[in-house]
């Protein structure tokens, strides 16, 4: 039987229960059955329980244009692109939307665009995302490129980047718009004191805007000395 | 029976080999006349001539192991004839042949007897257990059946402990040499369950090369003459040992190692930001012939360089490890694209890599992936691709892919994809695991649905007390379990140390000193260093080729007849059900509507099945064997595997190891019966981990029962093994615990 997801109704449960239970012999030589012990044992919990989403990132720290001479692919979205402008952004949100997490993990949207994660931030706090060039349609009808700052950044839905598409991220719009969410820019919180707005990086490559990365992630995150050290052993 | 049974014996060592080489099939599809041809290539072999260990093989009597011996393991091919039953394992086969085919030529003055004295003490009956594999420092056992033997009882032999010798050394050389120092006298014990000595290893050390086990023939000295002759047993007369002397497979190896931090392998077909590589080796690769390679793929959010533990490791045992960037953040696609070239960009750069210090020393034609979460899902995805043949190197193929090791594998991608078809397969996965946690509200978080879709031969080692990040250094603490059982990730480590160890070595290396680890109950064998309190729940599946399944229940869904099609009886056992082993719900809460309650081994769209029941008094399942299935000598093994179920009042009742007895009854009503409880431990009860619902207790946590036939035959004293008419599972009263509810999974014999 196909799992449900806990957030299904209790109702579809309980029906899908009987239906199941229907089609199985169950003996009626039935033991008689003694309840569970009151006490369970202690627990813990170590990994934060996952949050709920749609959720907007807590605070925009920095927002660093760049440009590249050699394109790369962007394989954080099903219909890949390639890349030769888009932003690096600093960014803080709470703990469990960052820690580095296998089954469900919550996709980081920055307006209709994928954001990259370039580190993991769960100590810090800090996480710095790559955001290829995107372009949206304004109220006037006009397509523009989007601009982070006038973005919503969201953590949207859990799910596998690889097989996000276009279709997938409206509908997580969407839900932000239910839930309310602003654009960045419309928080006043939400860009921390000495938010610097760099001017565009050229650069030749993303090799190259690795080594930036790398600055910035020792300098924002530098506890995550592997991945500093990742960063930097490219060549 | 005719060698065209599907059920023929198999055999093993040179002869088996040979025929393989010559017809790429084994004994068992053969035609009489092929196995003729082959005999008597066998007997032109360069140096079989020369094979002369003792009059094993000379059936009529006549002086010397000729033709008419062997016309006479033909006659009795598939029978249990003791004439032709060289190794007296109750069935003429493969194993005689190879018997009689090393004393081939004229009968030396000697004829010592075959027979299996190495062994473990049980506390019950069958009282010794003939296993293989002994741990450096611990008791290795020592038993002469006193049924068998009775000519022995009472009078003194010297218990001899010889470095192996393949059955032409022993030809060459039958002065007994004790790797000791000198022999070990013996009073022969009068009963069974006195039979079981220890033998004194003081100051043998083990371990041979880059194996880490030392095979030992094991020779009882009947007449105490410093020779192998006449009246003398030998354990280990072929050229596989009597048994093993095993170092401490968590421990480094024999090879001090040496390391590339960070290599780039600048790969097109790779991601910018995913083409590192960190690179284990032993520092003496100069000098070793090419070496197997083993590929680490991390998991989302880890680093190719927190696996240090792991890499070092089996460096240390003598194989090139190399740890790569996985592109796993975007998801499974991406992590085997990674997988897949980073393996064909490494065997493409050895002249670069290191200055081309491995260039010509790996084995690119055995090769092991190791991935952990996304990164385990990915390596199965990955050897799909190739299966698929989407993928296609030129450096490497599918057939080099000798083992996938997953550790705590996510299944995004479900049953096509995420599978691991017929390749050798492991499964490391913790209890404790806080994320990949096997929780029945999805199945992307259900690991053990990877390892059942596994085909070939599989093991699973299930590590109670340990999280996700246990299996790396650097990830954040994941722990989620009771209070005080968690068990560290040094620990972990050595369990995860010691079993990718032990699987590379059986799998890869054709190493039988360490298979033995990955199924007998931990209680039983565990690697020297990890903690005597650590629980590890072990399975072992064999390929199909070494399977007779008596229920497999993938087929003949009623719980009245088998999947082999005999009738099932169920006597006293209530709750039956027999459907796939997937829990129905979203919690873990006990209900009689979900009977395979904690069951996270399957989605829908998977095939595994199994049946579960519970008892609270006396009780027995009984499988009638079909009559084509009935000679259990084809196998070295009768198994099956069993959970117990999830926070059921019996399993909460009982709150320990479920054990219960397996009884063989042959055609003429004489039964053997085995009780678990003599294989040391029983069927581990669930980790104590609560949420998702009410009550206590996570997944069903499968354990591999695996009774060796000769305990059968040792507990049964007159039982036809060739002619079992039944097979029954009994519980309660005096046959083990007095309650419980079990998943019970593949009733069959196992030939390997």
């Amino acid at each position: 039987m196909q799992k449900m997801r806990s957030d299904m109704k209790t109702t579809a449960t309980a029906i899908l229960i009987s239906l199941v239970a229907s089609i199985f012999f169950v003996s009626t030589a039935e033991a008689q059955e003694v309840p569970p012990p009151a006490k369970p044992p202690m627990q813990e919990e170590g990994m934060p329980a996952m949050p709920v989403t749609p959720a907007s990132v807590t605070a925009v720290v920095e927002v660093i244009p760049f440009k590249l001479e050699k394109p790369y692919e962007h394989n954080m979205r099903k219909d890949r692109v390639q890349v030769t402008r888009g932003h690096v952004v600093v960014l803080r949100a709470p703990k469990p939307y960052l820690v580095a997490r296998q089954v469900a993990e919550p996709v980081l949207l920055v307006g209709a665009q994928t954001a990259e994660r370039i580190n993991v931030g769960d100590v810090s706090g800090v996480l710095l995302v790559v955001v290829p060039e995107w372009s949206e349609r304004g109220a006037d009808g006009v397509l523009r490129a989007g601009e982070p700052l006038s973005a919503r950044m969201i953590f949207a839905t859990p799910e596998l980047p690889e097989r996000v598409d276009a279709a997938w991220i409206s509908r997580e719009l969407t839900k932000a718009d239910a839930a309310n969410i602003p654009p960045s820019i419309g928080r006043t919180s939400a860009v921390v004191p000495g938010f610097t707005a760099s001017r565009a990086l050229a650069l030749v490559d993303r090799d190259a805007l690795s080594r930036v990365l790398a600055d910035l992630v020792e300098r924002y995150s530098p506890n995550e000395t592997d991945r500093i050290a990742a960063l930097r052993a490219i060549d | 029976m005719a060698l065209t049974d599907p059920d023929c014996a198999p055999s093993g060592a040179r002869s088996e080999h040979l025929f393989r080489e010559i017809h790429g099939s084994s004994w068992c599809s053969a035609s009489a006349h092929q196995v003729a041809v082959v005999l008597m290539a066998c007997i032109a072999f360069p140096g079989a001539s020369a094979l002369a260990g003792g009059c094993m093989g000379d059936i009529d009597g006549s002086g010397d192991v000729a033709g008419s011996d062997l016309a006479a393991i033909l006659g009795g091919w598939g029978t249990n004839d003791p004439a032709a039953d060289l190794n007296s394992s109750g069935a003429v086969d493969g194993e005689d042949l190879a018997v009689l085919l090393s004393a081939w030529g004229p009968c030396p003055a000697v004829a010592p007897i075959v027979a299996e004295v190495a062994c473990v003490a049980a506390a019950t009956a069958p009282w010794a257990l003939h296993f293989n594999s002994f741990n450096l420092g611990g008791t290795v056992g020592a038993a002469i059946d006193p049924v068998r033997f009775s000519d022995l009882v009472g009078t003194t032999v010297d218990l001899v402990v010889v470095d192996n010798r393949s059955a032409a050394e022993w030809a060459a050389n039958p002065a007994l040499t004790d790797v000791r120092g000198a022999s070990q006298a013996l009073v022969v014990p009068a009963t069974p369950a006195a039979s079981v000595v220890s033998l004194l290893m003081a100051g043998v050390t083990a371990g041979s090369g880059d194996s880490p086990g030392r095979g030992f023939d094991l020779v009882v000295d009947a007449d105490r003459d410093g020779t192998l002759s006449a009246g003398d047993i030998i354990d280990g007369a072929g050229n596989e040992p009597g048994f093993w002397y095993v170092k401490d497979l968590a421990a480094a190896g024999p090879y001090a190692t040496t390391s590339i931090a960070s290599y780039d392998v600048n790969d097109a077909d790779i991601a910018d930001t995913m083409e590192l590589e960190r690179i284990y080796y032993p520092a003496s690769i100069a000098a070793l012939a090419p070496r197997p390679l083993v590929v680490i793929s991390h998991g989302n959010g880890h680093n190719y360089a927190w696996y240090d533990y792991l890499g070092t490791h089996l460096a240390s045992w003598g194989y090139i490890v190399m740890s790569h960037q996985n592109d796993t953040v975007p998801g499974i696609e991406t992590a085997s694209t990674t997988t897949l070239e980073h393996t064909e960009s490494f065997l493409a750069q050895l002249g670069l890599i290191g200055g081309g210090v491995l260039n010509g020393k790996v084995d690119g034609d055995r090769i092991v992936w190791i991935g952990h979460s996304r990164g385990g899902e990915g390596i199965a995805r990955g050897y799909d691709r190739l299966f698929d043949a989407t993928f296609t190197s030129p450096n490497y193929q599918i057939a080099d892919i000798r083992l996938l090791i997953a550790i705590a594998p996510t299944d995004f991608l479900g049953t096509t994809s995420a599978n691991p078809h017929s390749v050798p397969f492991m499964l490391l996965y913790g209890s404790a695991d806080g994320d990949v946690c096997g929780c029945p509200d999805s199945d992307i978080g259900d690991s053990f649905n990877v390892f059942e879709r596994a085909t070939g031969l599989r093991q699973s080692t299930y590590v109670y007390g340990a999280d996700h990040n246990d299996f790396n250094c650097c990830g954040i603490n994941d722990f989620a379990g009771p209070i005080g059982t968690a068990i560290g990730n040094t620990e972990a480590q050595d369990v995860a140390k010691a079993a990718s160890l032990a699987m590379i070595r059986t799998v890869v290396e054709g190493d039988r000193s360490t298979e033995e680890y990955l199924w007998r109950q931990y209680e039983s064998l565990k690697p020297i260093s990890v903690a005597s309190t650590t629980t590890v729940v072990n399975e072992w599946k064999p390929a199909p080729a070494n399977i007779v399944a008596i229920d497999d229940f993938q087929t003949n869904g009623a719980t009245t007849t088998s999947s082999s099609g005999g009738s099932v009886t169920l006597s006293g056992v209530a709750s039956t059900a027999e459907s796939a082993q997937n829990d129905l719900n979203t919690v873990f809460t006990w209900a009689t509507t979900d009977p395979f309650n904690g069951a996270t081994r399957a989605r829908t769209s998977d095939a595994t099945r199994a049946s579960v029941f519970n008892w609270s008094a006396a009780s027995l399942v009984a499988w009638t064997v079909p009559p084509a299935l009935r000679d259990f000598t084809v196998g070295k093994f009768v198994s099956l595997r069993a959970a117990q179920g999830t926070r059921h009042p019996n399993t909460i009742a009982l709150l320990g190891d479920v054990t219960f007895t397996v009884v063989l009854i042959d055609e003429l009503g004489v039964e053997s019966a085995i009780p678990i409880a003599a294989l040391s431990g029983g069927i581990e009860e669930p980790y104590q981990r609560t949420g998702y619902g009410t009550g206590t207790g996570w997944q069903n946590a499968m354990e591999a029962i695996r009774i060796p036939m000769g305990a059968f035959r040792a507990a049964g004293n007159s039982i036809d093994l060739t002619r079992i008419a039944s097979l029954v599972i009994r519980f309660g009263g005096s046959n083990g615990s007095a309650q419980g509810r079990l998943v019970i999974d593949d009733v069959q014999i196992e030939r390997e």
